[in-house]
């Protein structure tokens, strides 16, 4: 919320200047997003109230004839709302603005002495009626802008949500006021009442609405409201727009609560405040058509026997009842609706008014009385109205919060001590009746802070005027908690894969948990079973179903680095999340510099995957199993201690060379691994048995199978087993090849020898070949 | 003789040829041999004389080709050792270096902080539904305060978490007090993002319940957090701050300065509170619809929740926090000087 320091001056009189005053707003937990001063109208920029505008033919400009006093003085003008009756802010020739120096010109033989103004061209801030329009006898004529318009310094403030109570003037001087044990000023407002005529009748039909008030005035609503008012508009970031109209925003900023000034001739026969019917509409004064449902809150005129809704209540007048630039007579509304029903209606049909930000957030209900005779005051000076005594109102009292509050258990929450008289008046200076005994109270917060209801917020009252930054630091000690910290397992796992995995020379990548279903489909990952309402962008509405594919997309994007190696740990959702480890990698692992060694190729990714394994503990297995991101050929299921965990292999040449990629592997395996904790064996001490086998098999037998037989037959005393080549070609028929390992026997209690092996090897050689498999030779 | 033999065996260059002068002096049939063996034919005195003058003869001779041996190796070796000499300063060969996320590193060295504390890690998942987000943490539907975390909605009626606070509510549901956890975690808001607004960051939680938890103690843990990321003389600054599922709420600053242009200001760098009685409520309603007893009612607590992102943007003067996800190593590999 911005506000203006002179405006904040008019409740506190002995306010401290602003950079002294903006730590303040901080500590009360008001904090300053920006502090900037507002500066005084430019040199040169004078009042001219416009004497006459008659059309320059031709052109569809005007010439305006200006009064400056000693003379007289035209511009040519392209502003539609250039009007006789009104002032304008002048820049003189020879004036230097921001968009240039004002000149002399001529337009189709007219001289334009300088030039009137817009709001835009003056820094104030965005206006889309033309030329700044100002009363016409807000200063002698002639005289400069910057008489009526001294700098001032604006702050904006971040409110937080709770804080309804602070979306005003006078809420952040109450506040102010607490912080700085200063007293606001009260002012009341002066007013000339009319009598004879009275509101329109007014009936409530719905809980929504606790108090109602309706005021009939009529003046020159058309009017511009004064300078001063303008600019304190401007710095709120609202545009003016007519004096009827910014009368009641001007209250709201400066009192807290939103009121709506209605075209009095649709209102005659009475308002009825009551909820919406099915199937009801209503065009909003922002131009649209609105559909609205049982619960929204509606204000509405009676019309013979039917009620026909002239606002959303506590959100956005209807474009019939706005009061236009005609209008001579108007309904003044101050109400208070209750939160809950705003935020429904606001959300839903997504309005985000001034009135409803503040509904939402809460308004004093006790404050329409206030407000209204405030802005009549306003509507009385700026436009000369009358106003009429007779009002109508309706009112729901509701009985005040209690709130049983322990200054020491306030000081044990704390864990700090602030004396119980200063507790008590902190609580008195922020509004709260207090009746005190001892060790317990009751505090009555004042009406306008709705969101003070618990002990607990009032304990953070009397810190925050205390003072936040005077609380100790202490350090808590509890008990260990070994059940949580064994829970920590599975992200210690994470944090050791990633720690394995960059040792490897694999690059963590993080990428969003949404995909479009295009990628996804692209790289033949299952199909996507979970999705977002709202994507960010069009077509990203699928949440991952495995982690490949965007880590693929992140590949290709790094091609041109060296080794772009790359892995992400996250979570995919198939239905159900799950936490996946994906590895992806073009086929040159390493090597490849001036002396061309190079690792490449399936198997040396595979290393990359044993190497993982070893380091955590477990066994890895692959086993062919086509899936269908998969090259058919090099395709494979990770078994992780015997559980089939993910699949790894060469991705499909047809993915690859539609995304112009060269050989890719990945691997994508479910977290967590099962962890089986390493346990001692008694090296042995005696020297090991070294024998070689080497075998022939047939293009259907795979490696894997001759390893099992091996190990099967080879007997306890085996504890290495190398295949150390592999062999195809003459004079091996084709699709035969010859496998040659080396084996190391040993025993834990003694030096083996061959007699001790050899009834093993044979067995091994037997089981080898009952399938089939042929020793080559043993050596 | 001897000083042709001497003359050969120094002139011998390998051991090949020192072995063949060996042979041709020494061996079975070698000159010396041959003169031995005609020692016989010599009367007793001549061949005692003989004798002892090739005697000496082959020592000298064997000792002359064992140094010479001696040399030749050494020369040997000395020129195997030249030939293996390298151009060290040739470049390795190229192996990948990797590394671990940047926010990766961040949130660990975090943890550990809070781990040196005595808290253990808690996780949560990042789909999460409604009441664990928003209606246990005290925001109901229509809530102001959803306004503030614009959410990611699936169509399943669940969300994507917009902060890591449900791993709050998971923990106390599933256990009792006392104890203290942090809750590393990706969150999501519905954003447009900007140099300074991601739609995806990540957050650390913190949750510490038990008896005569105090919001002195929370400020300790804060500082103390606060003291490990920018050094034992950070300032802390605490004021007023707003999150319905704490009150009263705090929110953090820490004084910091660029450490390129020597401008200090105060930063924002943790939201915090008491946990609100609300929260503990339906933490307790949560827990005996699941068959467990209340065990919120008479113990109090702290949480806080910072973001990760921030802290490696100020440290590495990052100007854009879109880069983190980008995910290029260009960017990436800057920050792996983490062993």
């Amino acid at each position: 919320m911005r506000l203006t320091h002179s405006w904040l001056a008019e409740f506190l009189p002995d306010l401290p200047a602003p950079t002294q005053l903006l730590p303040y707003f901080d500590r009360l937990g008001l904090p300053v997003e920006s502090g900037s001063v507002f500066p005084q109208a430019p040199a040169g920029v004078v009042f001219a109230p416009v004497l006459a505008v008659r059309p320059l033919p031709g052109t569809g400009l005007k010439v305006m004839d200006l009064d400056l006093g000693q003379r007289q003085t035209q511009v040519v003008s392209a502003a539609p709302n250039a009007q006789a009756g009104v002032a304008v802010a002048l820049a003189l020739p020879g004036t230097e603005l921001v968009s240039g120096r004002v000149v002399s010109r001529t337009f189709s033989g007219q001289i334009s002495e300088g030039m009137a103004l817009s709001p835009a061209e003056l820094g104030t801030g965005e206006y889309s009626g033309g030329l700044w329009l100002l009363p016409y006898d807000a200063l002698a004529p002639g005289t400069p802008l910057s008489e009526a318009w001294q700098p001032d310094f604006i702050y904006d403030l971040e409110i937080t949500p709770n804080r309804g109570d602070a979306l005003s003037v006078l809420g952040v001087a109450r506040d102010l006021a607490a912080g700085l044990g200063i007293c606001p000023k009260t002012i009341e407002p002066v007013l000339n009442y009319s009598h004879g005529r009275s509101a329109p009748p007014v009936d409530v039909l719905t809980a929504g609405c606790d108090h109602y008030l309706l005021y009939r005035a009529a003046g020159e609503f058309s009017r511009p409201s004064p300078i001063k008012a303008q600019l304190r508009l401007f710095a709120a970031g609202m545009r003016p727009i007519r004096a009827g109209v910014d009368a009641t925003n001007y209250t709201m900023l400066e009192l807290g609560n939103p009121l709506h000034a209605f075209s009095a001739h649709l209102l005659a026969q009475g308002v009825v405040v009551r909820e919406a019917q099915e199937g009801e509409t209503l065009k909003t004064l922002d131009g649209l058509e609105r559909n609205l449902l049982p619960g929204d809150l509606l204000i509405t005129a009676r019309s013979q026997d039917r009620t026909l809704p002239v606002a959303l209540a506590g959100i956005m007048g209807a474009e019939i009842s706005e009061l236009g630039p005609n209008d001579q007579e108007l309904v003044l509304e101050s109400a208070h609706f209750l939160s809950e029903p705003i935020r429904r209606t606001a959300h839903r049909l997504g309005i985000n008014s001034e009135a409803a930000y503040r509904y939402q957030r809460g308004v004093d209900p006790l404050l329409p009385p206030q407000a209204a005779l405030r802005a009549l005051e306003l509507l009385q000076s700026w436009c000369g109205a009358q106003i009429w005594e007779g009002f109508s109102q309706y009112k729901k009292l509701t009985s005040p919060v209690k709130i049983s509050y322990s200054p020491e258990q306030a000081n044990q929450i704390l864990g700090m001590t602030i004396e119980q008289e200063r507790q008590a008046q902190i609580l008195s200076s922020l509004g709260c009746g207090l009746e005190t005994s001892p060790g317990r109270w009751l505090v009555e917060p004042p009406t306008y802070r709705s969101d003070l209801n618990l002990p607990e917020d009032l304990i953070e009252e009397v810190l925050r005027i205390y003072g936040y930054d005077r609380l100790p630091e202490n350090f808590l000690q509890l008990p260990p908690r070994p059940d949580l910290r064994a829970a920590e397992a599975d992200y210690r796992s994470q944090e050791r894969l990633r720690r394995t995995l960059s040792g490897l020379g694999f690059n963590e990548v993080i990428n969003y948990p949404w995909i479009s279903s295009e990628v996804l489909a692209s790289c033949r990952a299952p199909e996507p079973s979970r999705f977002l309402v709202n994507p960010m962008a069009q077509g990203e509405a699928s949440l991952r179903s495995a982690l490949f594919p965007g880590v693929v997309q992140n590949l290709k994007a790094n091609l041109g680095e060296a080794f772009p190696l790359l892995f992400e740990l996250g979570s995919v959702f198939v239905p159900e999340e799950e936490t996946h480890l994906a590895l992806v990698a073009p086929s040159q692992l390493a090597g490849g510099g001036w002396n061309g060694q190079v690792l490449e190729g399936f198997f040396a990714f595979k290393g990359i995957l044993e190497v993982l394994a070893a380091r955590a503990g477990g066994s890895l297995e692959l086993k062919p199993e086509i899936f269908a991101p998969l090259h058919p050929g090099v395709s494979a299921a990770i078994f992780w201690q015997g559980q089939k965990v993910g699949l790894a292999g060469e991705l499909h040449p047809e993915i690859t060379s539609s995304l112009e990629l060269d050989q890719v592997f990945i691997c994508e395996l479910k977290l967590p691994l099962a962890q089986e904790p390493p346990s001692f064996k008694e090296p042995s001490r005696f020297p090991p048995l070294r024998r070689d086998l080497a075998v022939v098999i047939n293009s259907d037998t795979s490696y894997a199978q001759v390893e099992a037989l091996i190990r099967e037959g080879a007997g306890p005393y085996l504890t290495g087993l190398e295949l150390f080549d592999r062999y195809q070609g003459p004079p091996l028929a084709p699709g035969q090849s010859n496998l040659a390992f080396h084996l190391t026997f040993r025993a834990p209690a003694g030096t083996l020898t061959d007699r001790e092996i050899s009834p093993y090897i044979e067995s091994m050689v037997v089981l080898l070949a009952a399938h089939g498999i042929n020793l080559r030779g043993t050596i | 003789m001897l000083e042709e033999a001497l003359g050969e065996i120094t002139a011998a260059q390998t051991e090949e040829e020192l072995a063949a002068v060996r042979v041709r002096y020494l061996g079975k049939k070698g000159w010396l041999t041959q003169k031995i063996k005609e020692l016989k034919a010599l009367d007793p005195d001549e061949r005692r004389s003989r004798g002892q003058e090739l005697n000496q003869l082959k020592e000298v001779i064997e000792s002359t080709i064992n140094e010479r041996a001696q040399t030749i190796k050494m020369a040997e070796v000395a020129a195997q050792i030249s030939s293996q000499a390298l151009d060290v300063t040739l470049p390795g060969i190229p192996l990948p270096v990797g590394g671990i996320h940047v926010i990766q590193q961040v949130l660990a060295e975090l943890v550990e902080t809070f781990r040196a504390l005595g808290y253990s890690v808690a996780q949560g998942p990042e789909a999460e539904s409604e009441f664990f987000n928003f209606d246990a943490l005290n925001i109901p539907k229509h809530h102001p305060a959803r306004d503030l975390m614009d959410t990611f909605w699936l169509s399943d009626g669940n969300l994507l978490r917009t902060h890591t606070s449900p791993i709050q509510v998971r923990t106390m549901a599933s256990y009792e007090p006392p104890f203290q956890i942090v809750a590393p975690g990706r969150v999501f808001r519905y954003e447009p993002t900007d140099a300074t607004h991601e739609a995806m960051f990540f957050q650390l939680e913190g949750l510490a319940v038990g008896e005569g938890v105090n919001m002195a103690h929370l400020r300790g843990a804060i500082s103390e957090m606060a003291r490990a990321l920018y050094g034992p003389e950070a300032r802390v600054r605490f004021q007023p701050s707003y999150f319905p599922f704490v009150e009263p709420g705090a929110e953090a600053y820490v004084y910091w300065e660029n450490p390129r242009t020597g401008e200090g200001r105060w930063l924002e760098f943790m939201g915090s509170g008491m946990v609100h009685p609300e929260v503990f409520a339906a933490v307790d309603r949560y827990r005996i619809q699941q068959g467990l007893a209340p065990a919120y009612q008479n113990v109090s607590g702290f949480a806080f929740g910072m973001g990760a992102e921030r802290v490696a943007l100020l440290r590495y003067g990052i100007p854009d926090i879109r880069m983190f996800y980008q995910n290029r190593l260009a960017f990436l590999r800057q920050f792996r000087g983490v062993l």
